[in-house]
């Protein structure tokens, strides 16, 4: 039952850490 | 241009020129002189585009302030230089570092599991395009997301 | 001086400039904390100091890296807190040999001017 939930936390994961990395960058550009 | 504009447009030079600095100092420069306008601002009590225009004459090009801050900093020894200059020839904001990460932490999620993020995270903090902190916080978003769920699961099931 | 070591690719006036500014700006600091916009206006009303108020940012933080100064942040009734900046013993110290340097300078390009002047009127010019 573990599984399928770490195959949808990963991506998670790693797209929030995206986000926020991607908008700190955006803002310095302003 | 209206004021506002003519301020975001300054601040913007003065973060494409800013690419010599440490990225600590660059944020903080960037809010230094923007709490400088603001400050300027609401002393004339006007935003109109011939105050702005006023206020950014007496702050002086960005290149000169980065100039001056360059200047400040002890010399690195001329090769360092001469790389610099040569990095910061094909400096874009987002460098292909910056790119690979990004593309490591949500792609990468999906075709190489753990492996493929884990390495973005690793990128992220070779990347000098982002301070400590907010590197420190990428990795706690990860952190928080994907291991804590994780443990509190293994914790129930052990229980 | 530390810090000078750019060397040939820099204008030695602008060199004299910013050591003496970062001295004036102690001496702006070293009786009563201000902020960075309260140390660009006094500098300005005492006279042609700055080229570009900008470059003061780079000065402050130049001197909080040497411990000339330090500072404080305080809460302002208008807007987001505001850091202060205060002299330190060593930045007295600095302000102190700088003071002589700087008296000496002024007193012997001063005597150097004048002679100048004096010896084109003899020459009849």
């Amino acid at each position: 039952m573990d599984f399928p939930l770490v195959l949808l936390l990963i991506p998670a994961a790693g797209i929030a850490a995206a986000i926020f990395l991607i908008v700190v960058l955006a803002r310095r550009r302003h | 241009m209206d004021g506002d504009e003519l301020v975001r447009d300054y601040l913007g030079r003065l973060d494409a020129a800013s690419w010599p600095l440490p990225p600590e100092r660059r944020a903080e420069l960037a809010d230094e002189v923007r709490e400088h306008i603001e400050t300027a601002l609401a002393e004339a009590g006007r935003r109109d585009s011939v105050t702005v225009r006023n206020v950014l004459e007496r702050l002086g090009r960005p290149e000169e302030i980065v100039s001056s801050e360059v200047d400040s900093e002890p010399a690195p020894p001329r090769w360092i230089e001469a790389r610099i200059a040569e990095a910061a020839a094909k400096a874009p904001t987002l460098g292909a570092l910056e790119i690979i990460a990004i593309l490591l932490l949500t792609a990468g999620a999906f075709l190489l599991p753990v492996f493929g993020p884990a390495i973005g995270l690793v990128l992220v903090w070779l990347s000098t395009r982002w301070t400590r902190r907010e590197k420190l916080i990428a990795t706690a978003i990860v952190v928080v997301i994907f291991v804590l769920p994780i443990v509190g699961l293994l914790v129930v099931t052990d229980g | 001086m530390s810090g000078m070591v750019h060397g040939d690719t820099r204008n030695p006036l602008t060199e004299l400039r910013r050591g003496v500014l970062e001295h004036c700006v102690l001496a702006v600091v070293r009786d009563r904390e201000s902020y960075a916009f309260d140390i660009v206006r006094v500098l300005a009303s005492a006279g042609e100091l700055v080229t570009s108020e900008g470059t003061i940012y780079p000065l402050l933080s130049r001197l909080r890296r040497d411990h000339l100064v330090t500072t404080t942040w305080r809460e302002s009734d208008a807007g987001p807190p505001r850091r202060y900046y205060l002299i330190t013993d060593e930045g007295r110290r600095a302000l102190d040999a700088f003071a002589g340097d700087w008296a000496r300078f002024r007193d012997a390009v001063d005597a150097l001017l004048a002679g100048g002047a004096r010896r084109g009127e003899s020459d009849g010019r």
